[in-house]
């Protein structure tokens, strides 16, 4: 049997890869073994030559850079003109990149390009006995569940969640360096302005972030929650994408894939479901405590310490027998 | 400007009627026990797109949902917040349906009908994989933006300013040609809240009905073969007792761990 054809793609974004993207190199060892797969990256970019070059060391697989003008704004639309030639070219058996919403944009345009399926938001891969087939793992009903997933001998793309397949470095022979030169086509999207990431400062510092999330209830039950991280020394409020979308909290104290990433020595997470994108933002705390009345709740495979409760009995109690404990200790 | 919004009728999370373990020894996964809703990024971009109607002289949405007999449901809230039309695949089947052959059909409604701008949610909230308009983007050869969470509309007739959070906190500003797909996200104008007139309305109006097996969709291209318990990334330790004594029993943990 051929060896398996997989094909990692990765972004620069001012001269930078994204952190996250080792954990292609660590999915691509999860898919095939290394004596059975030809793995390549493909770097798309500005001044993505050093990158190519990072790439290459560290992970032992040949690069393909495509080396585009400053003036070509990174964009989904213009990734997946320039990338459906070359795929179509090497017609890989499974397509690796990090799932942000630049390659949502176009996974969907090359999998019909390649007639290959695509599989989103990939938490693991493994490859079934005895047909030797991948099967895709991901979670579904707010991380409740997971649903493996099969393509039946097609070719896969697969966008990839940060944070499932860790990566350790290793000794390796760099590999060659190809670098490409592309017409820059037409593109029906374009990049108008990037606004810098707002977080607040607080979050960073916080040893200890309480964090509120639709199972608050109101705005007013915000307080309780204030009173919650008073107990705390330094410690700072954040909330979920909800929270902050609904006006109770302000949107730099969102934590989350598109909000702060933080890892504080202590986080509370109250009445937060735990759906990935909010965990792909905490999974660096230290100790994570979970409050939930849903004993289901997806937030619990992420948690140390579970109290499954109502928050609005729960956090009166809890903020007492806090403040009971400190006057004890005066 | 001529609009489709794609609505799903999801199961309702907080019913604790809903299943989160496969529903028979096969690993198959059905809910027709618990109650649906309207998925809460649908309701975001049928806001969207009912701002833009609000800018855009002689606007006309339909609403399309694919689904049970139970998912017109959503065409009839959807009616009741504005939209103009709605449009209901019936597909029957159980289990979790590949976002191939729900894009497929979406598409094949969608091909001969000149819509300037689709809309889809950023993702369905019971799969969570953001795929359905991208794919419909794909197989009707228009560009894509995901994830938009403001639209404006007024610049012309040529394109559509999209606003969306990236990777990491940072925004960006798009423009994106018409026609075009878009995925909205929460975060924009909050959905708006239909009202009893319009619902009572909304419920005498004719929907129109089409089987899923009349519309030449496409093949799969992928298929969930089992469900099951997520891994747990961290061994967690539930406290048990009344509330007040899981509170002392938690104050006392974080004093131990020096946390207070
Ligand atoms: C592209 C994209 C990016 C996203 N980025 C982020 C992000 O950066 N950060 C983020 O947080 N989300 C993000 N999301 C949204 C994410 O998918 C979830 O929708 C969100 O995290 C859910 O917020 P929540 O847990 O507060 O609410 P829900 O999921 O609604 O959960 C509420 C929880 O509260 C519990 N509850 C209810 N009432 C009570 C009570 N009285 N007592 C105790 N518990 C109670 C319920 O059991 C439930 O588990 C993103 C989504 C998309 C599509
Ligand atoms: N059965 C459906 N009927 C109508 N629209 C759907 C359906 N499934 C998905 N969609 C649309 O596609 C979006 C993304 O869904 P998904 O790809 O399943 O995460 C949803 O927010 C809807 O707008």
């Amino acid at each position: 049997m051929a060896p398996a054809r997989i094909v990692l793609i990765a972004d620069v974004e001012e001269g930078r890869l994204d952190p996250a993207v080792w954990e292609l190199a660590a999915m691509a060892s999860a898919a095939a073994d290394e004596a059975d797969r030809d793995v390549r990256w493909m770097v798309l970019g500005h001044e993505a030559s050093s990158v190519g070059g990072q790439l290459a060391a560290k992970t032992g697989c040949a690069v393909t850079v495509v080396s585009l003008p400053p003036a070509a704004a990174p964009t989904g639309a213009l990734w997946s003109e320039i990338l459906r030639p070359i795929l179509d070219d090497w017609q890989p058996d499974l397509v690796g990149m990090l799932h942000t919403t630049r390659f949502q944009d176009c996974a969907a345009a090359l999998a019909l390009a390649l007639d290959a399926a695509w599989i989103a938001a990939v938490q693991g891969v493994y490859r079934q006995v005895p047909t030797n087939d991948l099967v895709f793992q991901r979670t579904v009903m707010g991380g409740r569940m997971t649903a493996e997933i099969e393509t039946g001998g097609r070719p896969a793309v697969i966008t990839v969640l940060p944070g499932y397949f860790p990566y350790e470095d290793r000794e390796t022979a760099p590999a060659a360096i190809e670098m490409r030169t592309v017409p820059l086509p037409a593109s029906r999207i374009r990049l108008v302005a990037v606004g810098a990431a707002d977080c607040e400062p607080a979050l960073k510092q916080a040893e200890t972030i309480v964090a509120a999330g639709r199972g608050i209830g109101s705005p007013e039950n915000l307080a309780l929650v204030e009173r919650l991280a008073a107990c705390f020394p330094r410690s700072a409020l954040a909330g979920s994408r909800i929270v902050c979308d609904a006006g109770w909290l302000a949107p730099n104290r969102q934590v989350g894939v598109t909000g702060a990433s933080v890892a504080p020595k202590l986080y509370i997470a109250c009445g937060i479901s735990g759906a990935h994108q909010h965990v792909g933002g905490m999974q660096g705390a230290e100790l994570v405590v979970a409050i939930n009345r849903d004993s289901r709740a997806a937030i619990f495979n992420h948690a140390d310490i579970g109290v499954v409760a109502d928050l609005e009995v729960f956090l009166p109690l809890l903020i007492e027998a806090l403040e009971k404990e400190e006057m004890a200790t005066d | 400007m001529k609009m489709l919004a794609c609505i799903k009728f999801v199961p309702d999370s907080d019913d604790a009627a809903l299943p989160v373990k496969p529903t028979n020894t096969a690993g198959a996964w059905d809910w027709e026990a618990a109650a649906g809703r309207m998925n809460r990024y649908d309701e975001y971009a049928l806001e969207a797109s009912l701002q833009l109607k609000a800018v855009r002289a002689a606007s006309r949405i339909d609403a399309l949902t694919v689904g049970a007999e139970r998912a017109q449901a959503v065409l009839r809230r959807a009616l009741g917040m504005g939209a103009d039309h709605g449009v209901h695949i019936v597909r029957t089947g159980q289990g979790l349906p590949s976002p191939f052959t729900i894009a497929g059909l979406i598409a094949a409604y969608a091909k001969a009908r000149d819509y300037d701008l689709i809309l889809c949610g950023a993702m369905s909230e019971d799969l969570m994989q953001g795929q359905v308009g991208p794919i419909v983007a794909g197989l009707l050869n228009r560009p894509c933006l995901t994830s938009v969470h403001a639209l404006d509309g007024s610049a012309g007739r040529a394109g559509l300013r999209c606003e969306r959070d990236a990777q990491g906190g940072r925004r960006e500003t798009l423009e994106i040609d018409l026609p075009a797909v878009v995925t909205v996200q929460s975060g924009g104008m909050p959905p708006r809240y239909p009202a009893l007139s319009k619902m009572l309305r909304a419920n005498q109006y004719p929907l129109e009905r089409i089987a899923a097996e009349a519309l030449h969709g496409i093949e799969a291209r992928q298929r969930v073969v089992a469900v099951g318990a997520p891994a747990k990334e961290r061994r967690v330790q539930f406290l048990d007792g009344s509330a007040d004594e899981k509170a002392h029993r938690l104050a006392a943990l974080l004093r131990a761990r020096g946390r207070i």
